[in-house]
């Protein structure tokens, strides 16, 4: 399949607007979604929802373009699917569409859970001017086990029903017909209706926000500020390709788990190839299709996301429109493969290999931009707990746990992080709700790949159930390591291994449907380290023995890694400056080792590292 | 103490000593400012001699002292405190560390640095022990245990402990023991406990309070000491009372033993002063907006209590504890404005007080608000009673270089553009205090203080759709106002881990509870001399079935009966409809927390304030003031000291103020109250809405 955009985003129909009026406008669009991110997180039911934020909201144009949207890993191209079964021209103020149909949607939404909503809004002549658009990851939406992601489905029939999109509802009323059908189909009748009412709640009051801004200012200046904001940030995003990014091919390659049906190992296999403006992404030499659910519908506008991402390595003043989509131009994937499965391939763990897929991005424009990009993290790890004999939500635990992430060009990986925003369930809160106990939650000391920005740590978790039940982990990187960027070495594998209440340990694999456990039995998830950026040789030594002090890598990681010899004194953890010079610093130190500063975090209250990764390209060239 | 009867409020904020001494019986006050440029207990005691010996007032005639202070706020954002150790469960070492394990959802997970912790994790010591949230021992505390921890906390030599055990908030025992032996060990050291300074479920945000509150306890506790024995040498016997985050005081003991509380003293004491402004006017419904240098704080009241959040932050760090719910947005006189790649934005970045606005002549080149406000004719070329003179030709070149050479405009152009998107930024943040919560901005009124709140008042509450501005006399100076309209407030809280549904409560039970907030709530009351009369208001913090935020609603004091209850859930219902616009009300709703709002109500000035008023003329020469609807036009400029109660001022106009200034657009009128304080009516205005 090879899917374009014709041609770039408009710029047509500029300049009728002072920049004054529009900055103002954009800025009220803005705060509209701000508005609605905090509507759907304090009223959603669904755990995936209000404690790890999987949801998304935004606003589009008529024609479906994003006009600005909460920043997520997905979320592009949600209103291409209804229009492309219901003409604007038949819609109505009130109007409400629904649908979670991967395989109909051509991958807008990627897995069954994802529940997507969209209602249109109108100029006082009622025709549509845009979209607002929220999804959210629901509890359950039947198939074959509770949470609709059964590690041992088949096909996507097992995953749950597949609502194709549909109108919903009327006058901003969704039909009673669609939300017995909806509650009748999933195992969490309430929490589904729950989520539902956030979603349309949000959407309505989207709509109104945006409806009050084109009252007092006009449907030309809305339509003058959509073309504005897409322009300039597509114009920024061409920008940073043309600086940053040389005419050429570039090729990289990341292993998921396991092998494949074929017995080779699976591998999302990438090329880049840029030519002007132009700029294509080629993953046909992408593994076959998995027979289990990690298969990801990769489509152009969900591929143009993921690559937005890393632009903001470059650019943090992106906005986040149909404009910061616009680097990549085309996309081919190969039927049949891990990318372009073939329906009805089960989907339900896309993550797997959507987040190789990302690392593969990370690695292409590592390759392009002489290492100037954040290496990539290890897929997030979730782990669902089932207990046959327990009915209700208190006989379903789904927890959800971080792992460390990829060094930076500017500042060390963070340490246990899920995903892009999502939350822990606080230890406290897992107790009272479940027949489980959090025995442990810590971080993984030195499983963070070194570097000289090194990778973050990932953690351990050691949960026991008090009751008999069935564990079915979903973690990457128990094969494979994440890897590190620019001379950064990998981060350290992830594990699962259950500790049976007779003393005897046992490993599990990282994916693995209704292993049997019984009340006493210990679960540990220890999750993967990120690869670190940069030379490790190059880590200041006081870097290094803060690392030590604070038990974030050992004195003996520290020699072999990082060629610093730290002692034991009365004082706590030194760099022993004689060892450590007479070691491989020494023999390379003739070039000089760049200065003590610049390593992770610096004080509270630094949320970014703007300016900085040109500065550290200089530096590290120097050095 | 019958001469006793003159409060005395005292802020110290970034740069300034405000201050307020205010008779009690006739509600007479003397304003002044004071620059802090000693540090803030040489600003405090300078103030506090000043003002007695400009008014005239001994010091035994002071009956009570309140202070709103940054010291908490400036020790957690510079993390300049000593060392700090924790003591957790064995297995948990790393709840701070962790956090919730999100990187903030705006901006880029590839670029974010995770935010250094003010503990570092080897200054976290670990106990073996275990309780369940039941309170049942899972793995006991043993003496080894203790002695091993006394040995650890021993070699790190902190100067402070905060004890933070898994499930603490429910079951107290073994953070008591932890607490008792390491007091008995070491007298010294300061001790925070989890179970005492936040109650609550969740052990991050609980670590992190109770970690906060211990990391500043040391320094408070040295400078509340100082500020004691400086107010005993001045002769000031009167009772020292330190503002809190969430709008009530707190003794100075009580302050030195929960600091955290105090992290928004300052800001805290601004909305809610400005919300009893209002009220005494007879608004219920706030909006409170103070404009500061390098931003903006708003909060919003409904029914003249300012909302209150579980879910603060200081810098990346979130509190915990419940405070105002004080948003701020980054746009104040110093936001820089920029336009660079097709963008014209203003703020967040800041010329901060160095090199500062382009207008005050220490070398800025940026142009900031101020300086589009100059330009515009809206600010004096004097400011802050004349001590300042601005460069009216530095602003100019600044908008003209950075901005209207590349808009390819004027610099007035310019600069209009500039006070939009400035008033915009605020309007957006005003919509998100009071929309996003389902109010209707229509009902409210914005109260602005803060030297250049009046300056963007009136555009501002017009674009966001406010009934009518106020701003109060003396805006300038005016959190000291919050000070003294505030009484003795507390929370006591009860937790319900097991979050029972509302309809299948033990009743008997639930009553149980209130008894013991209520005794604990009387006693801690019966510790005050000065309170003059208490309320205890029972609170249920509710929410349907499976959500994750609860609204809070009132039950009556009183036998808890089920009628009440069914009263609470269907207050429930309401309240969810109000702010969220639905209901589900075939949803369980179920109990998070019970909650008693206890409040010691303090001696206050009778309603209606008298100013201290010059005579004169009010009318200043006039001068042409630009506005983007109109162009240039005659403005008319008055002095504020000099407006008489009952008059009204039509703009375009300008009323200046020794520490602030008010901006009149075309259309607008102000009423002049009989203290000095301002009210524009926007519904009755022909509008001229500044967009």
């Amino acid at each position: 399949m090879t899917a374009a955009m014709d041609g770039a985003p408009g710029r047509t129909g500029m300049q009728t607007l002072d920049p004054i009026t529009r900055e103002v406008l954009y800025s009220g669009l803005k705060a509209a979604v701000r508005e609605m991110e905090g509507h759907v997180e304090r009223t959603a039911m669904s755990p995936s929802f209000k404690d790890k934020k999987d949801y998304f909201v935004g606003i589009s144009d008529a024609s479906g373009r994003l006009v600005h949207a909460l920043l997520g890993l997905s979320g592009a191209g949600l209103v291409a699917p209804v229009l492309d079964g219901f003409p604007t021209a038949g819609m109505r103020p009130g109007d409400l569409f629904f649908y979670n149909d991967p395989y109909g949607t051509a991958g807008a939404v990627q897995h069954l859970p994802d529940a997507v909503v969209v209602r249109p809004f109108f100029d006082d002549e009622n025709r549509v001017l845009g979209f607002v658009t929220a999804y959210g990851h629901v509890e359950d939406v039947g198939g074959s086990q509770h949470g609709s992601l059964p590690a041992d489905a088949t096909d996507v029939f097992q995953e749950g029903t597949a609502y194709p999109p549909m109108r919903v509802g009327a006058d901003d009323e969704v039909f009673d017909w669609f939300v017995r059908l909806l509650r009748r189909n999933s195992r969490a009748p309430e929490l589904i209706a729950g989520d539902l009412g956030a979603l349309v709640a949000a959407c309505r009051l989207a709509s109104e926000r945006v409806a009050a801004l084109v009252g007092r200012y006009g449907r030309q200046a809305f339509l003058d500020t959509v073309e504005w904001a897409i322009g300039m940030t597509a114009d920024r995003v061409r920008r940073v390709l043309e600086e940053r990014v040389p005419d050429g091919e570039y090729h990289a390659t990341d292993r998921l788990d396991g092998v494949g049906p074929d017995g080779r190992p699976r591998q999302v296999v990438a090329t880049l190839r840029k030519h002007g403006h132009e700029l294509e992404l080629d993953l046909s030499g992408t593994s076959p299709q998995a027979a289990g659910p990690i298969n990801y519908i990769a489509n152009l506008s969900g591929v143009q996301l993921l690559f937005a991402r890393n632009l903001l390595v470059y650019d943090p003043l992106l906005e986040t429109n149909e404009g910061i989509l616009a680097g990549l131009t085309r996309l081919t994937t190969a039927p049949g493969t891990l990318v372009d499965p073939t329906f009805p391939a089960p989907i339900g763990f896309r993550s797997q290999t959507k987040s190789r897929l990302q690392n593969v991005l990370a690695a292409l424009l590592a390759e392009a931009t002489g290492g100037q990009m954040t290496a990539p993290m290890p897929v997030y790890v979730t782990c669902s707990f089932r207990f046959p004999g327990i009915p209700g939500e208190r006989g379903h635990y789904s927890d959800t746990v971080g792992v460390g992430m990829g060094g930076r060009p500017f500042g060390d990986g963070p340490d246990v992080v899920y995903g892009i925003g999502q939350r822990n369930y606080p230890v406290e809160m897992v107790e009272p709700g479940h027949p489980l106990r959090v025995e442990e939650y810590s971080i993984a000391a030195g499983t963070g790949g070194a570097g000289r920005f090194r990778g973050g740590c990932g953690v351990r978790r050691r949960i026991r159930v008090f009751a008999d039940c069935v564990l079915s982990p979903r973690m990457g990187n128990t094969e494979i390591r994440s890897v590190g960027l620019n001379g950064g070495r990998p981060g350290s594998l992830g594990s699962v291994t259950i500790e049976r209440a007779d003393g005897s340990v046992e490993a599990v694999p990282g994916i693995a449907a209704a292993i049997p456990l019984r009340a006493g039995d210990i679960v540990c998830l220890q999750t993967a380290g990120g690869g670190g950026w940069g030379d490790p040789l190059e880590r200041a030594p006081q870097e290094v023995l803060r690392d030590v002090r604070e038990g974030f890598v050992s004195a003996e990681r520290a020699w072999e890694d990082y060629a610093v010899r730290i002692v034991r004194t009365d004082g706590g953890p030194a760099v022993d400056e004689a060892a450590t010079a007479a070691g491989p610093r020494g023999a390379r130190d003739a070039v000089g080792a760049p200065d003590g500063e610049g390593g992770s975090g610096g004080a509270a209250g630094t949320g970014g590292a703007d300016g900085l990764v040109g500065q550290t390209k200089e530096r590290s060239t120097n050095a | 103490m019958t001469t006793a009867r003159y409060a005395l409020a005292i802020d110290v904020g970034g740069t300034f000593v405000d201050v307020t001494l205010c008779n009690l019986a006739d509600g007479r006050r003397r304003v002044d400012k004071v620059l802090e440029s000693e540090g803030p207990l040489e600003g405090f005691v300078s103030a506090v001699r000043r003002i007695l010996a400009m008014a005239e007032v001994p010091a035994a005639e002071v009956c009570r002292v309140v202070h709103g202070t940054t010291l908490s706020t400036n020790t957690i954002l510079e993390q300049s405190s000593g060392l700090t150790a924790v003591v957790t469960t064995e297995g948990f070492q790393d709840v701070l560390e962790i956090g919730r394990h999100d990187a903030p959802r705006e901006g880029d997970i590839n670029r974010w640095l995770k935010p250094r912790r003010p503990v570092r994790r080897h200054q976290i010591l670990t106990v073996r022990e275990r309780v369940s949230y039941d309170g049942t021992v899972v793995t006991p505390l043993d003496e080894a245990e203790l002695d091993r921890l006394v040995e650890g906390v021993r070699a790190l030599a902190p100067e402070s402990v905060a004890i933070v055990l898994i499930n603490g908030y429910a079951a107290h025992e073994h953070e008591r023991r932890v607490r008792d032996r390491l007091s008995a060990e070491f007298p010294e050291l300061h001790l925070s406990v989890s179970h005492e300074v936040l109650p609550q479920i969740g052990e991050y945000e609980r670590t992190f309070a109770t970690v906060l509150n211990a990391y500043v306890q040391p320094r408070i506790t040295t400078y509340l000491s100082a500020l004691r024995r400086e107010l005993d040498a001045l002769g000031v016997e009167a009772p020292l009372y330190v503002m809190s985050s969430d709008g009530g005081i707190l003794s100075a003991a009580e302050a030195a033993d929960f600091p955290i509380n105090t992290v928004l003293s300052g800001p805290a004491a601004g909305a809610a002063g400005a919300t009893a402004y209002a009220c005494d006017l007879g608004f219920t419904e706030v909006v409170t907006l103070d404009v500061g240098g390098t931003s903006s704080d708003l909060a919003c009241a409904e029914g003249g209590r300012v909302d209150v959040t579980a879910h603060g932050e200081i810098g990346p760090f979130p509190i915990g504890v419940p405070v105002l719910a004080i948003h701020t947005t980054g746009a104040g006189g110093g936001s820089i404005a920029e336009h660079a790649h097709d963008r014209f934005t203003v703020g967040p970045r800041s010329a901060g007080a160095q090199p500062g606005p382009a207008c005050y002549g220490g070398g800025g080149t940026r142009a900031t608000v101020t300086d589009a406000l100059l330009t515009l004719g809206w600010l004096p070329q004097r400011i802050a009673g004349g001590v300042v003179e601005l460069d009216a030709g530095a602003a100019e070149r600044a908008l003209r270089d950075t901005l209207a050479r590349t808009l390819g405009g004027t610099a007035v152009d310019a600069a209009s553009g500039v006070v939009r998107i400035a008033n915009s930024h605020m309007a957006n943040a005003i919509r998100q205090v009071s929309t996003e919560a389902g109010r209707d901005p229509r009902d409210y009124t914005l109260v602005a203080f803060g030297g250049a709140g009046g300056l963007h008042a009136v555009p501002v509450a017009q674009q966001a759709q406010l009934a009518r501005v106020v701003i109060p006399p003396h805006s300038g100076v005016f959190t000291t106002e919050g000070l003294l309209a505030a009484d003795l407030t507390r929370f006591f809280v009860h937790s319900f881990p097991s979050l029972p549904r509302l309809g299948g409560i033990d009743l008997d039970e639930l009553a149980r509870v209130f008894d013991e907030l209520e005794r604990r709530g009387h006693k801690w009351l019966d510790n005050d001399p000065l309170v003059e009369s208490r309320s205890l208001t029972r609170l249920l913090d509710l929410r349907y079935l499976n959500q994750s935020f609860e609204l809070r609603v009132r039950v009556p004091s009183g036998p808890l009966t089920p009628e009440v209850l069914g009263q609470a859930v269907e207050d429930f219902h309401t309240s969810h409809t109000e702010r969220y616009s639905y209901a589900m009300r075939d949803v369980e709703v179920q109990l998070v927390h019970a909650r008693l709002a206890v409040s010691g109500v303090l001696p206050h000035p009778p309603r209606g304030r008298i100013a201290g008023r010059a005579e004169g003329d009010a009318a200043l020469p006039g001068r042409d003031v630009h506005f983007h609807e109109t162009g240039w036009v005659p403005a008319r400029i008055f002095d504020r000291e000099r407006l008489a109660g009952g008059q009204s001022v039509a703009g375009p106009a300008v009323i200046q103020d020794y520490d602030s200034t008010i901006t009149l657009p075309p259309g607008s009128t102000a009423q002049v109250l009989d203290d000095g304080g301002l009210l524009v009516d926007l519904t009755t205005n022909a509008g001229g809405g500044s967009r």
